[in-house]
């Protein structure tokens, strides 16, 4: 059972320590915020599995009422990708650490600035403001506040118009500190009328750190709003010590022609949930939602999808693969709704399962809801075993039944893993892959 | 000397059905020993048994490989002690690229042997000579095992793993089945160029048209799970006139 009164009750000492240390920025908008989602907070209890969306995340196991912010740090290292060539953006406990931001990234023409400085320069046209404004005003969700009432700034990185950038940005996100605690990292994503970008989110440990023994939560949300032909190609590699979790929420909105494609490929940390939240604005637009996963040991991954086709002519690709293996579980919910004006929309779904040990578990929701007549929408769910017939040819070829396994298990994630971007990162992700065999 | 494989009264079933029921057989080394038969006498199962194949259950009898209990062995470490099974039918393994596939088991030989493992480049350059041999198109290394491989082109990837690997004993599973009159021939010549007085192999066929291009120095012909008749060449050539019918009783038949 949560105890919802305990847990706001340890959280309202966390925030009042927070504002002690804001030295002289009380009443800043940024404050203003960060006290009305508190209050928002309070108001709303973390879900439990009553709720339907929460069934399979074990909230009980993500919500410590021993949490503290996690200390500000500088010093980090974080694994390098061979051959990965990224403007970098370092965020480590929550904070982006600016010194660390690659100066290149604004020569090369896009527009990067503290999440605070781009809500005070209340210039009309900053899409940025008044859409956080709207987001953090209007949130429900219970993890989704406790980022806006605690995280320490974040970034907005707006890619100009018709701006093709050349090489990815890569957000390192770190979690390292001695203490039970959690970080609330925050980023917005402004892809201009023609712009094209890609963005990796890498989540993983600090190397110069031995691997945390207490428990901790990396709660983050990211928002990537597409203008008029803009096209985001977005990745986020997930491979955090055992005792760390993550809560994850995508949100995108898509106006007119404009192209997302989003990739999630978890390995490692303890409970992770995965939402992505799309809305398509406007008409002609494309998005593929795509991830692969390996769970072990009590590791828990759950991925949660809604794709909201309000206009017509939309399409959305959804394939989520997964593992499961050892006394972990799994969950996918895929919610599509298809709204009366919504017509020639093509939307597809598909989740592929492979459970390998009598112990792990997986549930599979597909959700769709069509209102317009003239659609093609289709989902599909399967759940199985590594092929015997496979395992037979390859073994009969002298490979041992761990190598020929293992083989199987990449053959069935390849499938995701080959429509991704960045070339380096995949055949990273790849050797990742080999270390759990 | 010790034959290269002995089995000997040997009883298989599978789902509590017989399949094998006595059968008895002696390859020594360098010898090409050709298994006909009717559909359903037993060749396939014959052939999956000494690869290993786990649903099938050996009810009774013993197969001795090189002196040894073959039938103890781990299906991989068969592989690794020189056994190749051609199979009727290649498994399609989407996501496993044939070049990686062919690495993995080409490194895997090499370590059991006690040889370093070849790189990127010595591999590439081992592969592409025997590739050329049966007149495979490089592209196929680039695509997922087998996957969406004509029948010709599955096969010609069986023979040219065959020739990577050098078994000791390859066995031949219906490896014609599907096969037109060209891909048969390369196929053949890809077996004639392996067949050496250190190689054995053992070539499970339906019809006599294989034994046209690998000449077999003897014929068995398999009904009900047993032998009943061994002959030479001639044999199968009676078998391709004739067909099966006229073979009812064990050794009313042989050529010696």
């Amino acid at each position: 059972m949560l105890e919802q009164e305990k847990i706001i009750e340890h959280l309202d000492t966390v925030f009042r320590d927070m504002e002690s240390r804001l030295n002289g920025r009380a009443g800043s908008l940024m404050h203003t915020l960060h006290k009305a989602s508190f209050e928002a907070l309070r108001s709303t209890h973390f879900p439990d599995r009553k709720h339907e969306d929460w069934r399979y995340t074990p909230v009980q196991r993500l919500i410590s009422p021993k949490y503290k912010l996690a200390e500000k740090k500088q010093q980090y290292n974080i694994s390098e990708i061979p051959g990965l060539d990224a403007f970098k953006i370092p965020v480590i406990n929550g904070h982006v650490i600016l010194d660390g931001v690659d100066a290149a990234l604004k020569s090369a023409g896009v527009i990067i600035r503290p999440l605070q400085e781009a809500m005070q320069s209340s210039s009309p046209e900053s899409i940025s403001s008044k859409w956080l404004n709207t987001a953090m005003t209007t949130s429900n969700q219970a993890f989704e506040l406790l980022n806006f009432a605690f995280h320490s700034g974040g970034i907005v990185i707006e890619i100009p118009k018709n701006l093709s950038l050349s090489k990815p940005i890569e957000i390192q996100y770190i979690h390292d500190d001695p203490d039970i605690s959690f970080s609330h990292p925050l980023y917005f994503l402004h892809a201009a009328e023609g712009s094209s970008v890609t963005i990796i989110e890498r989540f993983e440990k600090n190397i110069s750190s031995p691997d945390p023994s207490v428990n901790s939560l990396i709660n983050a949300l990211a928002f990537i709003h597409l203008d008029k032909n803009a096209s985001v190609k977005h990745i986020r590699w997930q491979d955090l010590p055992a005792t760390q979790s993550l809560v994850y929420k995508l949100t995108v909105d898509q106006n007119r022609d404009s192209r997302l494609e989003s990739f999630a490929f978890d390995f490692g940390g303890e409970l992770v949930r995965n939402n992505i939240d799309i809305e398509l604005d406007e008409s002609n637009t494309y998005t593929s939602l795509q991830a692969g996963y390996l769970a072990k040991r009590r590791q828990s991954f759950d991925h949660q999808t809604r794709i909201n086709h309000k206009m017509p002519h939309c399409e959305s690709h959804e394939l989520y693969k997964g593992i499961i293996d050892e006394q972990a579980s799994g969950a996918f919910n895929g919610k599509v709704y298809v709204h009366p004006d919504a017509q020639k929309t093509n939307a597809y779904q598909q989740n592929d399962t492979l459970v390998l040990s009598s112990n792990a578990l997986m549930n599979s929701k597909p959700q769709l809801e069509i209102y317009a007549d003239d659609v093609k929408c289709s989902h599909g769910a399967t759940i199985g075993q590594l092929d015997e017939k496979s395992m037979f040819y390859l073994k009969a070829r002298g490979l041992d039944p761990q190598t020929a396994k293992h083989m199987l298990k990449a053959a069935f994630l390849a499938e995701v893993l080959d429509n991704a971007p960045v070339e380096p990162l995949r055949n990273y992700i790849r050797s990742r892959m080999s270390l759990d065999a | 000397m010790i034959p290269l494989i002995k089995i000997t009264d040997l009883h298989v079933s599978i789902d509590g059905k017989p399949i094998l029921n006595g059968l008895n057989l002696t390859v020594n080394k360098g010898e090409v020993h050709a298994i006909m038969g009717p559909n359903g006498s037993g060749k396939s199962t014959l052939a999956n048994v000494l690869a290993g194949r786990e649903e099938y259950t050996i009810e009774s009898g013993t197969v001795e490989y090189e002196g040894e209990d073959l039938l103890s062995m781990d299906i991989d470490k068969r592989a690794l002690a020189g056994i190749f099974l051609a199979f009727q039918y290649p498994v399609e393994i989407p996501g496993v690229s044939n070049s990686n596939f062919l690495k993995s088991i080409i490194n895997a030989k090499r370590t059991f042997q006690g040889l370093p493992e070849l790189n990127a480049l010595e591999m590439l350059k081992f592969i592409r000579a025997k590739l050329n041999a049966i007149e495979m198109d490089e592209s196929l290394l680039k695509r997922s095992l087998n996957d969406g491989f004509s029948g010709g082109e599955k096969k010609r990837n069986e023979i040219l793993q065959m020739t990577l690997l050098e078994p000791k004993l390859a066995i031949l599973d219906e490896t014609d089945s599907g096969l037109d009159i060209d891909a048969l021939r390369i196929v053949a010549e890809g077996v004639n160029q392996l067949r050496s007085p250190e190689r054995s192999f053992i070539v499970v066929t339906h019809y006599q048209r294989l034994l046209n291009h690998i000449i077999p120095d003897f014929v068995h012909v398999l009904s009900n799970g047993k032998i009943l008749a061994t002959g030479d060449r001639t044999l199968a050539e009676k078998l391709e006139v004739e067909g099966y019918d006229w073979i009812k009783e064990p050794n009313t038949v042989s050529a010696f």
